[in-house]
Formats: structure tokens, C-alpha cells, sequence
């Protein structure tokens, strides 16, 4: 190996180690007590205030007056720092009593809150989380850098082009391979129930009836503290679903289409996109049966429920690049498949799809979930915007989109390296 | 002097036996340390002029799928470049992507558009296609419904009536009954009479007599003999008496 190869693979090393080390410094930084702000989400509307940590230092009670308190119904309350989208905390409905009595002319929060958000105004847990990702960012990047330098300066490699010809190369795969995509995920779908008696009914009868156990098991049997569980529930499960679906595929991608891969030369992405097209056509169904679950159940949509379209994207983008990752370590490794498998049926419950993750679990793991976790993430920006008019998560709907970008360069480039292999493996 | 379509040179390409490995093994990163390396097309050279017609013969493992795999870009070759000037290759086999539960005619456009062509231009041959695979009303049935002459049938003439600049051909000429197959003989000699530039491996020696210009003899990897077709096939037809 040469000199400039063993300075790259250095060069490498150290960066991984100095984003250890920083996310260390990070961690255990001494930073400055924020303010909180306290929000309690009514039926009617949502009123807010901000106090300083100076005020919670000393502060045993405190009030924030509405007219007609008593009128309202509280759905929850909800904590935030510095970041105004970005949930700290909540006190749920059926607790509320503990913290906070009403009166008519407002609420009256007892010792109990103000301890609460001293603690929350000194944790800043999720915020240190961030920046690790976001440092994460710039590892990535000094990474691909470094990777593609590398790679110019071996002699060996007849492949080193760098990212942006790998750029361009994706985006002219994506327009040439654009109408076979489109027409394949489109036949694969009729393939899946041409030969039934019920036909095309089945892409709207099978979320109708999924929808159906949903409303029966959670919003009659289960009866849960949370407002409308059902839709709840089931508007995240499409999500999971689309999510895991695409990874279980992307899995055995290689092996499954061994026939088209052994006889002719296809961009593999392109075959992973072919199918998440499926998965958003089948996707598409379910949400035209969430519409009418909406209307019944009488949940209010406002102006926030555009905020659903970026936790789509972001859903879209985080597998895709996870697809990638798979789809290559798929081909050597025999029994990923199996492990995949359970993990996501791990992640499915730890996810909250099927509770709220800030209320379902104690509070480091909660902040972890939230912001490391892009499932969670993305469930609960979407669930957030639909269901309560709410925008939620903005920082991390930024930092997920560009992590899972710089991520799903990353895999595109390594299966541009590997693909013309795989033939030999499988 | 004619221009080059294809050119290989000094192509080598390895096969790994990389295939079972389980996540423990990978973790520990013995695997691909411990994989067999079989060299199965050891440092081939030549080259094929625009129209030429190349055959390639060889013995059962000799790599000659190997090599007509990675011209067309299926793998690539461990040393050595392939140069194909631009040229669109494809190879034609047996049911690319075919998918049992789809009709015929969604089969064609599937693979058509698999070997680069715009669904418009598939579209616009669906009609030749289909008659030159002479099914019938079974074109609008899934696939899986099909006997497997129908079957050869179909993606012999999906890949037979879809142009391309080079074309690959691994044994196919013996699909389907007697009438098909003269039938796709006839095909195939269009074909050579236009400007196409063909590469057949076959074990028929009478076809490559009849088609070929030149054909490339190989086995166990090794170039054995370019040259005159005459010449070659009866160089190999002596090596394979008993």
C-alpha cells in the first residue's frame, strides 16, 4: 500500500476518533440554564408562557390566566427550551389534576410543576443530542472527502470519479430508469392481486379492515388516555409499515431478483426505488380509508397538517438510505435477513407507534428515542401535525433530512463500487 | 479499416465464493480471507469490428458465459478493460425480470425497458413482438400460466426485435419447436445482414459455421485461438474427440 493510501486511512480514523471524542466534550459541556416554556393545549386554543430560570430558582407557584378556564378541556401540556417545535416534556390529560387546579380565570400550577421545569430548565439532554448529530454531519462529510481524494490517488481503482459524477451518474439513472421504475412498481402491485376474485378491492379492503381492528381493540377495549387513539395508531402504522416493508425488501433485494440481476446491467437503486413506489402506491390506499377515520372521529385539521409532507420526505429519505445499507450487506451476509426481521419488530414497540414516546417512557430514554431514533421522529412530527395542528420536531425533521442524505450517498456509492460483485455471489 | 465495436483487453476475471457467510463470520471478518478464488477467464484479449459476427466455443466451465457476462456489463472484470466505444449491449437470455403473475404483454414492456429502451419505442414494437412469438391470445395471460417453449418464446423475441449495437448470444437458438426455430434462425441471419455486431457462444459447431466470421476458442479460462472459422472449429472439433 502506498504512502497517500495509509495518510487516507489515517486520516479516517482520526476523524471517527475526534467525533468520539467531541460528542464526549459535548456531553459533559457546562451550559447556562435555559428558560422554559410551558404550554397547555386546550380544546379551544393553546396558551403559553415563558419563564426564566432566575423566576423557576425561587418560584413555588405560578398562574397563567385564561377566561373561562374551567370551560376548556386540557388535551396536554407540553415543555419546550430553547427549540420551540421540539417537546421536552408533557403532562397528559388524566395526570393534569396533580400539577395544576383549574379555575375560572386560569390555571394555578402548584410546587409539583415548578419542580418539574427547574429539572427540565438544567437537563438540556436532547439538545446535546443534537449537536452530536450534527457533528455526526460534519464526519460524514470530512469523511466522503477524504474517501474520494483517497480513492483519486489509487492507481488501482478505475472507478474513482468522486461524489459529484456519482451525483450526476444517480440522477441519470433516476431519468433513464424513471419509466421502468414507475411501470414495474405499477405491475408488481397488479401481479400481487391479478389473480384474485376481489381484485383491486384489496389494496382498499386490506387497510379498511386493519383500520377496523385499530378502532375496535384500542379505542373501545383499551380505552386509552390519549384523544382519538385509533387514528392515532393507525396513522403511524403506515408509516412503520412503508418503513419496514422497503427494509425487509431491500434485504433480500439482490437475491429476489437474481433473474433480472444475472442478464442484464440495472442500477440496483433503481430496483429498492422501484419498490418503495410500490410501497407509496399501497401507502396512498391506506390513507385514502385515514381520511373518512378522520372525518368521523372529528378531528380538527388546521393549517399545521402541511407539516406532515416534510415527516413524509423524511420518511422516504430514511429508508432509502437504510434500503442501501441493507441491499449491500444483503448480498454477503446470509442470515442479515433473520436479524433485520427481529429488529424491526423490536423497533416497531420501541418506536411509539403505539404510545406517545415523550408520556410512554421514563425520561432519558424518551429524549433518545425522540431525537435518535428517526421512526420516532418521524411518527410523532406527522402525528403531531395531523391529528393536533401541531408542528413539531423542526430541528430534527432538518437534521434527519440531511444526515439521511449524506448517509444515502454514502451507501449509493458503495454499491456503485460493489454492484458489478454481486453476480459472483449470489 | 472497419471501426472496433468491443475491444477487450488482457481480461481477467475471478470468481469468489463468497456466498455463505453468516453475520457471526462477518463480524469476525474471516470470511472473505478464507474465500476460494477461482480464476475463471484468464487474460483474454481481442477485439470485434462493427457487423462483425465473433463466435466463442469452448468446453462446459470453460468461461465463456463468464466473459459474455461482463461485456455486458453484468460484472466487471478483475483486471483488465472492456471497451464497448459507447455501444448499448445486451445479452440475450431467457426471461429477464419476467414476473409469473403479470401478463405477457406487461412482461414485454418490463424487460424492454430493463434493456434501456423508452416505453414509447417498446410500445411501438409490442406489435412485432408479439406476433414474431407467434402466442397468440396467451399474451394477455400471466406468465405463469405459460409452458416453457412459450416462455423461451416470448423472451427470445422480446430481445430479437429490441435493437441494440452489440448483441450477445448464449445458446438460445435452440428455443421453441422445429417452425420456431428456423423461424428464429431467419431472425438471426436479419440480423447479421444488418449492421449489427453479434457475439454467440454455442456449442453447435454447424451454427457458428454459418453465421460467424470469426470465432474464439477458449478453455479453462485461456485463449486458446482467434482466427478464420474454419480453422478454429476444426482446431476445436479435433481437440474433442475422444
Amino acid at each position: 500500500m502506498s504512502t497517500d493510501q495509509k495518510i487516507a486511512k489515517l486520516l479516517k480514523r482520526i476523524i471517527v476518533i475526534l467525533f468520539f471524542v467531541s460528542v464526549a466534550i459535548v456531553a459533559v459541556y457546562p451550559m447556562d440554564n435555559q428558560s422554559v416554556t410551558i404550554t397547555i393545549d386546550t380544546d379551544g386554543k393553546d396558551v403559553s408562557a415563558n419563564y426564566t430560570p432566575a423566576f423557576l430558582q425561587e418560584a413555588s407557584e405560578f398562574s397563567i390566566p385564561l377566561k373561562n378556564a374551567d370551560k376548556y378541556n386540557v388535551r396536554e401540556v407540553r415543555f419546550y427550551r430553547q427549540y420551540k417545535t421540539l417537546c421536552v416534556d408533557k403532562i397528559k390529560s388524566d395526570s393534569f389534576p396533580e400539577f395544576a387546579s383549574v379555575r375560572a380565570d386560569g390555571y394555578y400550577f402548584n410546587e409539583k410543576t415548578c419542580d418539574l421545569m427547574r429539572t427540565l430548565s438544567h437537563t438540556l439532554f436532547m439538545e446535546r443530542l443534537i449537536i452530536a448529530e450534527w457533528l455526526l454531519v460534519l464526519t460524514l462529510l470530512l469523511w466522503i472527502i477524504i474517501n474520494a481524494i483517497q480513492e483519486k490517488l489509487d492507481p488501482k481503482d478505475y472507478s474513482n470519479h468522486g461524489p459529484i459524477y456519482e451525483i450526476k451518474r444517480f440522477c441519470g439513472d433516476i431519468r433513464r430508469y424513471w419509466q421502468y421504475m414507475h411501470y414495474a412498481a405499477k405491475a408488481d402491485l397488479k401481479a400481487e392481486v391479478a389473480n384474485s376474485y376481489l381484485n383491486r378491492l384489496w389494496w382498499l379492503l386490506e387497510p379498511f379492515f386493519n383500520m377496523l381492528v385499530y378502532v375496535i381493540v384500542f379505542g373501545r377495549i383499551m380505552g386509552n388516555s390519549i384523544q382519538n387513539y385509533a387514528t392515532f395508531v393507525f396513522s403511524a402504522l403506515l408509516m412503520w409499515n412503508y418503513f419496514s416493508k422497503t427494509l425487509n425488501y431491500s434485504v433480500r433485494l439482490v437475491r429476489s431478483n437474481r433473474d433480472i440481476i444475472t442478464k442484464v446491467y440495472v442500477p440496483k437503486h433503481v430496483l429498492l426505488i422501484s419498490n418503495m413506489i410500490m410501497n407509496l402506491y399501497k401507502l396512498a390506499f391506506s390513507l385514502i380509508v385515514l381520511i373518512p377515520m378522520l372525518v368521523i372521529f372529528h378531528v380538527h385539521i388546521g393549517i399545521g397538517v402541511l407539516w406532515v409532507i416534510p415527516a413524509y420526505i423524511v420518511m422516504i429519505l430514511v429508508s432509502f438510505a437504510a434500503g442501501m445499507f441493507l441491499l449491500h450487506h444483503g448480498v454477503y451476509i446470509d442470515d442479515l435477513g433473520y436479524a433485520v426481521g427481529i429488529l424491526l419488530s423490536m423497533m416497531m414497540f420501541l418506536s411509539g407507534i403505539f404510545y406517545d414516546v415523550i408520556t410512554g417512557l421514563s425520561i432519558p430514554l424518551n429524549g433518545m428515542m425522540l431525537v435518535l431514533n428517526p421512526v420516532s421522529m418521524f411518527a410523532d412530527s406527522m402525528r403531531n401535525a395531523l391529528l393536533y395542528n401541531v408542528v413539531a420536531n423542526v430541528p430534527l425533521v432538518i437534521t434527519w433530512t440531511i444526515l439521511s442524505l449524506l448517509f444515502g450517498y454514502i451507501c449509493v456509492h458503495i454499491v456503485y463500487k460493489n454492484e458489478n460483485g454481486y453476480v459472483k455471489v449470489i | 479499416m472497419k471501426d472496433i465495436a468491443l475491444e477487450c483487453k488482457h481480461v481477467s476475471i475471478d470468481y469468489r465464493d463468497l456466498s455463505h457467510m453468516s453475520l457471526a463470520k462477518s463480524l469476525r471478518k474471516d470470511g472473505i480471507k478464507r474465500a476460494n478464488v477461482v480464476r475463471a477467464v484468464n487474460d483474454v484479449s481481442f477485439s470485434v469490428n462493427k457487423g462483425e459476427i465473433l463466435g466463442i466455443v469452448g468446453r462446459n466451465g470453460s468461461g465463456k458465459t463468464t466473459l459474455l457476462r461482463s461485456v455486458a456489463g453484468i460484472f466487471q472484470p478483475d483486471e483488465g478493460i472492456i471497451d464497448t466505444h459507447g455501444n448499448r449491449v445486451s445479452l440475450m437470455a431467457i426471461g429477464i425480470g419476467f414476473n409469473g403473475n403479470n401478463t405477457g404483454r406487461e412482461n414485454i414492456l418490463k424487460s424492454g425497458m430493463l434493456l434501456g429502451c423508452e416505453l414509447d419505442y417498446v410500445k411501438e414494437h409490442m406489435d412485432e413482438i408479439i406476433e414474431f412469438s407467434e402466442l397468440g391470445d396467451f399474451i394477455d395471460r400471466p406468465v405463469r400460466t405459460y409452458s416453457s417453449g412459450m416462455y423461451s418464446k416470448l423472451s427470445f423475441a422480446v430481445t430479437a426485435i429490441l435493437d441494440t449495437d452489440i448483441m450477445l448470444v448464449d445458446e438460445v437458438l435452440s428455443v421453441g419447436d422445429e417452425r420456431f426455430r428456423k423461424k428464429s434462425f431467419k431472425k438471426m441471419e436479419e440480423l447479421m445482414l444488418s449492421d449489427r455486431t453479434v457475439l454467440i457462444v454455442s456449442h453447435a459447431t454447424n451454427t457458428l459455421e454459418q453465421f460467424c466470421d470469426k470465432v474464439l476458442w477458449i478453455n479453462d479460462g485461456h485463449l486458446m485461438q482467434l482466427g478464420e472459422t474454419n480453422e478454429v472449429l476444426s482446431a476445436y472439433n479435433e481437440s474433442m474427440q475422444l
